[in-house]
């Protein structure tokens, strides 16, 4: 990993088009700011995690009667889709 | 195509209702494709990998319980898409069902949006701060 000190005000440009600020300082958080295409996707690392953690629990769920918890929902008539027409036999 | 799968058994679908995933789902980068398996009278679905038979989703359109649920998608995963207009775009969000189904929850923070028309499709990250990646689906009947 590269690493690079900085102080509060300057940046650190990544490829041509990537900037990154140091906006602010106080104790043990940086705040910083992100000049970047609008093209390129900026997240914090923890909600990438979450949601790759959530994917990875909810890929464990065994097979259910799916027809059966669909009446928690009373007042939903599901929509008959003509485009996707696969289902497992049972 | 005859795929297998460990919930369904050996199950036959039509190839061209295949989605591809360029990207796969965050921590199953390596799976592509997956299939859509509609449960009758039911407003789930399973999404099914083609290649992993053990690998299944549970999904769900989110209208559903969250009539305004909005999903941003940048202009970016748009053009990855090949979506013509955003309004083409089916969004459906992953459910985790626990032991108790009252209790199960929905990732908001992580919808899928399928091209049906281009067959591609892809998890976005959202940033809205007021979704999570568990949301419970029905209120506590008892909340604390």
């Amino acid at each position: 990993m590269l690493v690079l000190s900085r102080h509060k005000d300057e940046t650190i440009i990544i490829g041509d088009n990537i900037e990154v600020t140091v906006v602010d300082i106080k104790g043990d958080q940086v705040r910083l700011g992100i000049v970047a295409p609008r093209d390129v996707a900026v997240h914090r690392k923890e909600v990438y995690e979450a949601i790759q953690k959530e994917n990875i629990s909810a890929a464990k769920l065994g097979g259910m009667d799916l027809g059966k918890l669909g009446k928690l929902f009373p007042n939903v008539k599901p929509k008959k889709d003509s485009d996707e027409k696969n289902k497992p036999e049972k | 195509m005859k795929i297998n799968t460990t919930r369904f058994g050996e199950i036959d679908v039509d190839e061209s209702t295949f989605f591809n995933f360029s990207d796969g789902l965050l921590g199953f980068p390596d799976i592509h494709q997956y299939v859509i398996l509609d449960v009758e009278d039911s407003p789930f679905k399973w999404m099914q990998a083609v290649e992993k038979p053990e690998v299944a989703f549970v999904i769900c359109d989110p209208m559903i319980f969250m009539p305004d649920y909005q999903v941003q998608v940048t202009r970016h995963d748009q053009n990855l898409l090949k979506l013509k207009d955003l309004s083409e775009g089916v969004v459906a969000v992953i459910i985790r069902i626990p032991e108790d189904p009252q209790k199960m929850t929905a990732n908001m923070l992580g919808p899928i949006v399928f091209n049906p028309v281009s067959r591609l499709a892809k998890q976005i990250v959202l940033v809205d701060p007021n979704y999570s990646t568990k949301m419970r689906i029905f209120k506590d009947e008892n909340p604390k």
